[in-house]
């Protein structure tokens, strides 16, 4: 009994020493998390996926969308430029957005083809996205590869139309991954590596897509390294899931370190990031076009067409004063315009007949003619003041376009660049209103100076001669 | 002398000086007063008022006819039968004026977008202003400096109206009272909105468009020419007249005239997409989508992404150093419709200027080491 005793006491010493040995000194676990590790999407714009409600027409470029049952159940996360598919299972086209118009409406730059109209038809925006993983390694592994899980979504992740639940596999190929460099190993397998292969694929489960990259030799533990998938083609992102609008649909992405390829690539280290999509923000604010026009007074002495101005003028007349035989006398006036009109704008001038005496049609001073060529439609130097008449020229501060200047010398009969000139069209003549300065786009305060010259001879009847110019200024259409 | 003054000799000169309060000044005070004192409470009194309007200046009204109108374009469609409204903001940004304001039609007067007036050709019944203070057209009513003024203009169409476009500027005419007292001119400040309206009973009328005129300005291949066959070298390669020679180092532009060969306006989307030698696409130039008006030609623009001080009218590429065979497609679809158009174009890009100066400089290197 005391011999059984003792045996049984030396047993449990030895039993309770080795426990006390491996609770002192535990065996290296085999398996640990990869630290330092994240996936960055370079979009991370949901995709839109919605269809059509009943009421769109051929020819129309109003698209009306669904509220309700879809993933994307608004015009939420559509932009103007986006480009949208809509169709069905048989027939579709791609068309670009050109307004959101409210929660169910938005425009588009051509018109809805045959086809494409019918009640429950698709309208698809998808966003693609590269995944730049980064993460380093915990283990040393000897010819072991590195695989990443993104989740595929349950049906139909492989057809290039994005799914509410995961990524489409887009028809990816390994062309469009760039794998690992570097990490110690003696080389990374560019003979049957990287893979990508779609969820349910060869050595792929349901659930995610996996990216491989294999390498040789054994890679240094706690070593950086980075894997991008997503090339010329990339994965699409998932439309809305289901959660409320401007909530972010989170996603796990699974980064493995596996094993020997002898093993059979044995998971041996795994981390998992959660990456997140949303819709982006529309921010928008209108701004109405105006066109505004101004006319505004020259002083005396004032250098306007390169001269010095005789006479000042008002934003309303001219008022040449007494005037002296064959004798120049010159004012001016300042146009002003400004318009955030996208085309721009145009001004023109008329005048209402030429200078008639009391306002009459006869005796009149005339409209010059410069050196002999000059009309309405066309400039001609005047300098000579025996040459007598009416006419007017121009001086280009900062308009963006000017028909023709005081200092031209080439266009019309201009040569001298001295002063070159135009008549004023008449509405009695009848002449139409001729274009003297304008824009192709926007403008801010553009203005030129509009210079009046006029001479007379020794026969001009005396008295008050008066005319009226009318200058109009119009947004182009 | 100045003691012997007696203030009280003097009416009108120190009468805010009572005599009690006379009384209690020093005696040479009260001698000094009339004359002295008067020009003293002069000049503060002046001061005083120079001053305060030095620091309390009224608001000034710079000598100007201005006004501003929004918006500067209406574009609508309209049933026969039917009426829309729409408000339009007229401000007075000068001195204060008479308006005046009438409607008329226009026709386009270039392929830039501008507009040439003609008399009005509706009916002035399809046009009224709602304010209950306006008349309709033509009315006249005041506007003060600075005071904007909104107008309700309905259009009301017939419902016998004939389908058809009809292009209007609804016009603005500033009528401040001017003299001139001699020779002179009056003249007035005219702003006008367009109006571009469209009178359809389906609101879908047929678009259709052609593209006038297509091509790469600049030079063009020159075609040697001999005296017996002027286009041999035409010829020989079919269709190298048509093609356009351009320098490397020159910008390349193209003009795009469209014309709308159906009965009403459209906007013109589309672009240019140009390919290389080798087939690839290279660049593709967004347009400016532009109304064209029924019946007309415009010169097409690239689409403005920025604000610009310059004119932009014209379409430009510029690549860094294009060399070879190019092509370009332009492609335009009137809004709303599928008729869509393209024309493509071939261009040869080659630095024959510099080729040419570097032949010059071999040529006379040449003769200048023969003469040696």
């Amino acid at each position: 009994m005391k011999r059984l005793l003792a045996k049984l006491a030396i047993i449990s010493i030895l039993v309770t020493s080795t426990q006390s040995f491996f609770l002192i000194s535990p065996p290296t676990l085999d398996s640990a998390n990869l630290t330092s590790a994240k996936d960055t999407l370079s979009s991370s714009r949901l995709s839109y996926y919605n269809a059509l409600s009943a009421g769109n027409t051929v020819g129309s470029t109003l698209v009306q969308v669904k509220t309700s049952g879809m993933p994307s159940d608004s015009t939420a996360n559509l932009f103007t430029g986006d480009s949208v598919w809509i169709g069905n299972s048989i027939t579709g086209t791609n068309y670009t957005v050109d307004d959101i118009l409210d929660t169910d409406e938005f425009q588009i730059t051509s018109a809805l083809g045959s086809g494409d109209t019918e009640e429950d038809d698709l309208v698809i925006a998808t966003r693609s996205a590269t995944h730049t993983l980064t993460f380093t390694t915990a283990t040393a592994i000897q010819n072991g590869a590195i695989r990443i899980l993104i989740p595929s979504g349950a049906n139909a992740n492989t057809d290039g139309i994005p799914n509410h639940d995961g990524f489409d596999f887009n028809g990816m190929t390994a062309s469009d991954l760039t794998q690992p460099t570097g990490g110690g190993v003696t080389s990374w397998d560019t003979t049957n590596a990287p893979t990508a292969t779609a969820s349910g694929g060869t050595h792929c489960t349901a659930g995610n897509h996996c990216f491989e990259a294999r390498y040789n030799g054994t890679n240094t533990a706690a070593t950086a390294l980075t894997f991008v998938i997503g090339g010329t083609n990339k994965l699409i992102n998932p439309a809305k899931s289901g959660s409320t609008e401007g909530s972010a649909d989170t996603y796990t992405v699974t980064i493995q370190h596996l094993g020997s390829q002898t093993d059979g690539y044995p998971v041996v280290d795994s981390t998992t990031v959660k990456i997140a999509v949303v819709e982006s923000v529309r921010v928008t604010a209108t701004v109405d076009p105006t066109i505004t026009f101004a006319v505004t007074a020259v002083g005396i002495g004032t250098t306007a067409c390169g001269n010095p101005v005789d006479v000042a003028s008002t934003p309303t007349t001219i008022p040449f004063g007494t005037l002296s035989l064959n004798t120049f006398t010159d004012l001016a006036q300042t146009l002003t315009i400004s318009t955030n009109a996208d085309d721009g704008y145009a001004v023109t001038v008329l005048e209402n007949d030429q200078l008639g005496k009391d306002g009459g049609t006869d005796p009149l001073i005339i409209d010059a003619i410069g050196a002999g060529a000059m009309t309405d439609d066309l400039q001609d130097d005047w300098h000579t003041n025996t040459q007598n008449g009416f006419a007017y020229s121009l001086d280009n501060d900062d308009a963006a376009s000017i028909d023709f200047q005081y200092s031209d010398s080439s266009g019309g009969s201009c040569v001298t660049g001295t002063f070159c000139a135009k008549q004023f069209p008449a509405n009695a003549d009848p002449d139409t209103a001729e274009r003297i300065f304008y824009s192709g786009t926007v403008a801010d305060a553009e203005n030129a100076y509009i210079c009046y010259r006029i001479s007379i001879g020794a026969t001009q009847e005396a008295g008050d001669y008066e005319n009226n110019i009318t200058y109009t200024a119009t947004a182009t259409f | 002398m100045k003691n012997s003054i007696n203030p009280q000799k003097t009416p009108g000169v120190g009468t805010s000086f009572t005599p009690g309060v006379e009384s209690l000044k020093p005696r040479w005070f009260g001698t000094l007063r009339p004359r002295w004192l008067r020009t003293f409470r002069y000049l503060v009194r002046n001061l005083v008022i120079l001053t305060l309007f030095l620091l309390l200046p009224t608001p000034a009204h710079a000598q100007t006819t201005s006004l501003s109108i929004w918006p500067p374009l209406l574009q609508a469609t309209i049933q026969p039968g039917k009426a829309i409204t729409q408000v339009y903001r007229l401000k007075n940004l000068g001195d204060d004026t008479t308006i005046t304001t009438a409607l008329k039609s226009f026709t386009p007067s270039d392929e830039l977008g501008h507009v040439k007036l003609l008399g009005s050709e509706l009916s002035p019944s399809f046009f009224s202003f709602q304010n209950a203070d306006i008349d309709s057209f033509p009315t006249t009513f005041p506007l003060k400096a600075g005071q904007t003024q909104e107008l309700v203009l309905k259009i009301k169409i017939p419902a016998n109206q004939p389908e058809a476009d009809h292009y209007l500027t609804l016009l603005f005419e500033s009528n401040t009272t001017g003299l001139i007292g001699g020779t002179g001119t009056t003249n007035q400040a005219t702003i006008g909105s367009n109006i571009l309206l469209t009178i359809s009973n389906d609101g879908q009328p047929l678009k259709s468009a052609k593209i006038e005129e297509f091509k790469v300005e600049g030079s063009e291949l020159p075609v040697p020419r001999t005296r017996d066959d002027p286009r041999r070298m035409s010829r020989l390669v079919p269709n190298l007249s048509k093609i356009g020679l351009l320098d490397s180092f020159s910008p390349i532009s193209f003009l795009l005239r469209v014309k709308n060969t159906g009965t009403t306006l459209f906007k013109a989307i589309g672009q240019i997409e140009i390919t290389n030698t080798f087939k690839k696409t290279v660049a593709t130039l967004p347009l400016r989508e532009d109304n064209i008006l029924a019946g007309s030609i415009r010169s097409l623009t690239s689409e403005v992404k920025e604000v610009h001080t310059s004119e932009v009218d014209g379409i430009s590429w510029s690549p860094t150093f294009p060399i070879g065979l190019y092509s370009a497609t332009a492609t335009i679809t009137p809004q709303d419709s599928t008729n869509t158009i393209t024309s493509t174009i071939t261009f040869l890009v080659l630095p024959y200027k510099a080729l040419l100066f570097i032949f010059l400089i071999f040529v006379l290197f040449r003769l200048t080491k023969r003469k040696k």
